[in-house]
Parts: C-alpha cells; sequence; structure tokens
C-alpha cells in the first residue's frame, strides 16, 4: 500500500483554466518517489499545462496537489530546493559560455554542491558527465541544438535534486546522444531520484518508465505500467489470404473455429486478425488451414504496444480509463 | 539562499551580458562624452543654466541608459526564456527583477559621475545643495526602472521595444524641456518636471514646485511602473 509520504507527487481532482479554456480538466495523479513516470499525450492535450503547473510555473485553478510535500506554486521557496527542471526550450544568455552558465546556475542554488569552494569541481563534473567538457569556453549561442539540450540536462541534475522534471529531454538528440541521454536518467533513477518525463518518443517512455499516464483533452485517458496498459489491448495476428479463397470464405470460416473477433484486410490480400487469446486462436487458425489444404504466407504475431494505445487515444476511440 | 545573495548573482552575469554587447557599452561610453561637450560648447553661464543642463544629463542618462535598456532587457530576456529558465530555479522573483535592472541602474550612475567629475576638474558651476541633485538621479533612475518593467510587460517582442519606449521617452525629456515655459507646481508631477524641481533646488534658483511634490511626481511614476509590471509581466513570451 502506498502511503502519503512515499508520494512525490499527489494531485487530486487538479483542473488548470486558460480564462474560460480549462487545458486541464480534473486528473488525478500520484508519482511515488524513486519512480520514473511518464506523462505523454495527443497534441493540445494539457500535458504541458500540466508539467508547468507540478512545476510551480502556474497556479492550479481547482482541485489539490501537493509536490514534495508542498504547493509547488505558493510554496515555491521551499519546493525550489529540491527539483530540478529541463524546460521543453533551451532559455539560455547566449553570450555566456558553457562553464559560465552552469558556474551562475550552482550559485543561484542552495544545494552544498554549490558552495564556491565546491562549484569549479562541481562543474567540471557535470560537464564532463555529458561530454561537453571540451565546449566548457563556447559560448551558448555557438552550441548546436544537441549540445543545447545536454546543457539543458546538466542544468536539472547538476544538485543532485530530489525530484526531476524532464520536458522532452531528446529532442532534437542524434541517436548517439539520446543513447547517453538514456543512460543518465537511468543512472538518475538508480540513485533514487523521482522523474517525471514527458515525451513524444514512445519508445523512450516504453524503456524508461515505470509507470506511463496518456493525456487526452484535458483528461488522463490512461494510466499504468506498460504491461497494465497493453495488456488488455488484442495480439494482432497477420498473414496473407490464401489464393482461391475470398477474404468472406475466411470470415466465416475463422467465425466458426475462433469465434467472434475484428478481422481487418490490409492491402490487396493481407488480412489481421485481433484476438485476445493469441495462443489459442494461432493453434485453431493454423488447423483450419493444415484442415482445408491452405498455406498461409506471411504470418506474424504482434503484441499490442504503446503506439497502438497512443493511437486508439488520438483517435478518439478510447474510453476514459485508469488501470489499477 | 537570500534574495539579496540571488540577486547579486544574477546581477554580476547580466553585468557580464551587458560587457559583452558591444552596441550598450558604446552608447554608455559615447554619452558622457556627448553631454560633457554639451555642457562646455553652451554660452549660457550661471546657476540657471547649470540647472537646466543638470535636468537635461538627469532626464537623458536615466530615460535612456535605464528606461530604454530595461525594457528592452526585460523583453529580450523574456523571448530567449531565459527569465523562465531563472525562474525554474531557486531565485524569487524579487531577485530576478533587481538581478537584470541592477547593472543598468549602476550604468547610469556611473555616466553621471563621469559627467560630474569632468565638469568639476573644469570649474562648472557647482550647486550649493547638491543632495538635490543625488535626489532626482536616484528618483528619477528609480521611476525608470519601474516604467521600464510596466513598460516590458506590455511589450510582445524586442522589435515592438523600439516603439513602446518612445512615449514615455518623450514624455520625460519633454516635460523637462516644457516645465520652465509652464511655471506650475503642476509640473512637478511629471517626471521631468520633478527633475527640474530638484536641480534648481540644488543651484538655489527660484522654483514654482516643492521637494515634496516633486517627489510625489516621482513616486506616481514608480507606482504606475510597478502597477503595470504586477498586473501584466509575464515570464514568458504568449505562445
Amino acid at each position: 500500500m502506498t502511503t502519503t509520504t512515499d508520494l512525490a507527487i499527489q494531485a487530486h481532482d487538479l483542473r488548470c483554466a486558460y480564462g474560460d479554456f480549462e487545458a486541464v480538466r480534473g486528473i488525478d495523479l500520484e508519482i511515488r518517489s524513486g519512480e520514473m513516470f511518464a506523462l505523454l499525450g495527443t497534441n493540445g492535450a494539457g500535458k504541458t499545462t500540466t508539467m508547468e503547473t507540478l512545476e510551480g510555473h502556474r497556479r492550479a485553478s481547482g482541485g489539490s496537489l501537493s509536490v514534495l510535500g508542498h504547493d509547488p506554486y505558493t510554496e515555491r521557496p521551499r519546493v525550489r530546493p529540491r527539483l530540478g527542471i529541463m524546460l521543453q526550450e533551451s532559455g539560455f544568455a547566449g553570450e555566456l559560455t558553457v562553464v559560465e552558465t552552469v558556474d551562475m546556475w550552482l550559485a543561484l542554488s542552495s544545494s552544498p554542491l554549490g558552495e564556491k569552494h565546491r562549484r569549479a569541481d562541481t562543474v567540471a563534473e557535470a560537464m564532463d558527465r555529458l561530454d561537453l567538457a571540451d565546449r566548457a569556453d563556447t559560448r551558448v549561442v555557438q552550441l548546436s541544438g544537441g549540445q543545447k539540450r545536454r546543457l539543458d540536462l546538466v542544468l536539472a541534475t547538476v544538485t543532485r535534486p530530489d525530484l526531476v522534471f524532464l520536458d522532452e529531454p531528446t529532442t532534437g538528440l542524434d541517436p548517439e546522444s539520446r543513447r547517453r541521454t538514456w543512460d543518465l536518467i537511468e543512472t538518475l533513477r538508480g540513485s533514487g531520484t523521482t522523474i517525471v518525463l514527458t515525451t513524444h518518443y514512445l519508445e523512450e517512455a516504453e524503456r524508461l518508465a515505470d509507470r506511463i499516464a496518456i493525456m487526452h483533452a484535458g483528461r488522463i485517458a490512461v494510466e499504468g505500467t506498460l504491461a497494465e496498459l497493453v495488456d488488455d489491448r488484442p495480439t494482432q495476428i497477420s498473414f496473407r489470404r490464401p489464393e482461391g479463397v475470398s477474404s468472406a470464405d475466411i470470415d466465416r470460416a475463422l467465425r466458426t473455429v475462433i469465434g467472434p473477433r475484428h478481422l481487418e484486410t490490409v492491402g490487396r490480400d493481407g488480412l489481421v486478425l485481433d484476438v485476445v487469446d493469441a495462443q489459442q486462436a494461432l493453434v485453431r487458425l493454423l488447423g483450419w488451414a493444415e484442415s482445408h489444404g491452405h498455406r498461409l504466407d506471411n504470418i506474424t504475431v504482434s503484441q499490442a504496444s504503446l503506439s497502438d494505445v497512443f493511437a486508439q487515444i488520438a483517435a478518439g476511440e478510447q474510453k476514459q480509463e485508469v488501470a489499477a | 539562499m537570500s534574495t539579496a545573495q540571488q540577486t547579486k548573482v544574477i546581477a554580476r552575469t547580466e553585468g557580464k551580458l551587458i560587457a559583452r554587447n558591444k552596441t550598450v557599452l558604446f552608447s554608455a561610453t559615447l554619452f558622457p562624452l556627448a553631454l560633457t561637450a554639451l555642457y562646455l560648447i553652451q554660452d549660457a553661464e550661471g546657476p540657471l543654466a547649470a540647472a537646466g543642463l543638470t535636468s537635461i544629463m538627469v532626464a537623458i542618462f536615466s530615460s535612456m541608459t535605464v528606461y530604454m535598456t530595461v525594457t528592452l532587457t526585460a523583453v529580450s530576456r523574456r523571448q530567449d526564456l531565459y527569465l523562465k529558465r531563472l525562474r525554474s530555479g531557486e531565485s524569487s522573483d524579487v531577485a530576478i527583477f533587481a538581478g537584470i535592472t541592477l547593472p543598468t541602474a549602476l550604468l547610469c550612475v556611473a555616466q553621471m559621475i563621469v559627467v560630474v567629475v569632468v565638469l568639476a576638474i573644469i570649474g562648472f558651476e557647482v550647486p550649493s545643495e547638491p543632495w538635490w541633485i543625488v535626489t532626482a538621479a536616484l528618483g528619477s533612475i528609480i521611476s525608470c526602472l519601474a516604467m521600464g518593467l510596466g513598460t516590458a510587460s506590455v511589450t510582445p517582442n524586442a522589435s515592438a521595444a523600439q516603439m513602446t519606449t518612445v512615449p514615455y521617452f518623450l514624455f520625460v525629456i519633454g516635460s523637462v524641456f516644457a516645465t520652465p515655459f509652464a511655471d506650475s507646481q503642476l509640473m512637478d508631477l511629471t517626471p521631468g518636471g520633478a527633475i527640474v524641481t530638484f536641480a534648481r533646488m540644488a543651484f538655489d534658483v527660484p522654483t514654482p514646485g516643492s521637494a515634496l511634490t516633486a517627489a510625489a511626481g516621482l513616486v506616481i511614476w514608480t507606482v504606475i511602473g510597478i502597477e503595470l509590471a504586477r498586473r501584466f509581466f509575464r515570464w514568458e513570451p504568449r505562445s
């Protein structure tokens, strides 16, 4: 059982509005300490507004919110020293060098790592970790997009905060930089840091997150572990329609051997079958083909993915539901 | 970490950014030189002329060096999301405002000191009560800081700042030139009129205004700037 003290973030019926427009329409969130939580969403779903409210940049228009035991907006001075925030866009003073930027950030923090006698070592170590050491004296304006994202990550993590918000941390990064960023995020999680991540890369959420929430139209459409999100989705069996057999014949036959299910024609002769029990359906399908002398070419079985869940939500087919 | 410490760090960084901005550096050097030259080439002599030129100096330095620079700095830093960055850390709002404006105010004070020192060396008219000039300078700098932040609150981007700063700038300069002709205590309620009154008091020149109404004038413009900023200032550009 999760107790309140185990929770880094707790929101109940959280609402955020811009004038008459309610961008976040009553969400419940519980993010445990030490957990990596991915907040995904369709465009305009309210994900950025939610993040900014959790970070304390915006005041909630309704509901309750506790971040590390405090209201992040009204009690900002108590919360911020324990937070690290990686903004979606850089926000640097371009004429400062990389090392000046990190040094200033540390000087503004109350972390012991920001104390004058330790600062130089902390800056050097942080830049080494994200491979920015050779750009230390480069002005920020001259950095590439990927290097700026890495500098962003340095600033978010250099004070070793308890809770880190990462807003699309790998957008614009090349595959190698993305892998290195993932490694750093996993190291952070390994050290017990609570991480809230937003990303457009679903494989990033699949790989990194302990739990995932997908927002749609200001509400959380689904929430749970990856397994919880995909387990009750049908598995797909696809194969090529045997020669001489019509789709209608196959549909009738499968209705008899497998029972009611969804069969879709893809392209000229591709068939996709949604099933709940993939093993049983596959055995019966192959049995039917064998007994009737049909050959099923290009047969593949694919489990539902986060992408499928996301696509269903984006298409508006998903009813609001929250996995336990 | 205290607000004062945060202000010091942000101000030190802002100072570096100003020092690396060639345009600001150029104007910071050029204005004192140009104004000193103005003192030297004018024919008028005596306390009245000295008070007039001192008023112009205070008005130009505070409206150009402080008001216009603060507006442009706040808008540019907001546009670059630098303000949002600072606000995502531990810094208080007061420390961020003070930190990004303090170097500009100090630059203005330095410019005024340079002009005063040069004038003292060449034997220009000495004010009998110099603290009124200090009052005028500080009051004008503070009101221009506040109005700069207020104007930044209603300025969408750096290009627009070149337009939105014009009315108040002209108002400050215009009221300095208009005050001697208006000959009314009501002019103390304009930013330029208040400066003229303090400058005249410094050189012991008769004035229809008073220290109280002149101070009230500068306070009013300070409050208007703060109120504009309090109501409309945004930390990031409108999306």
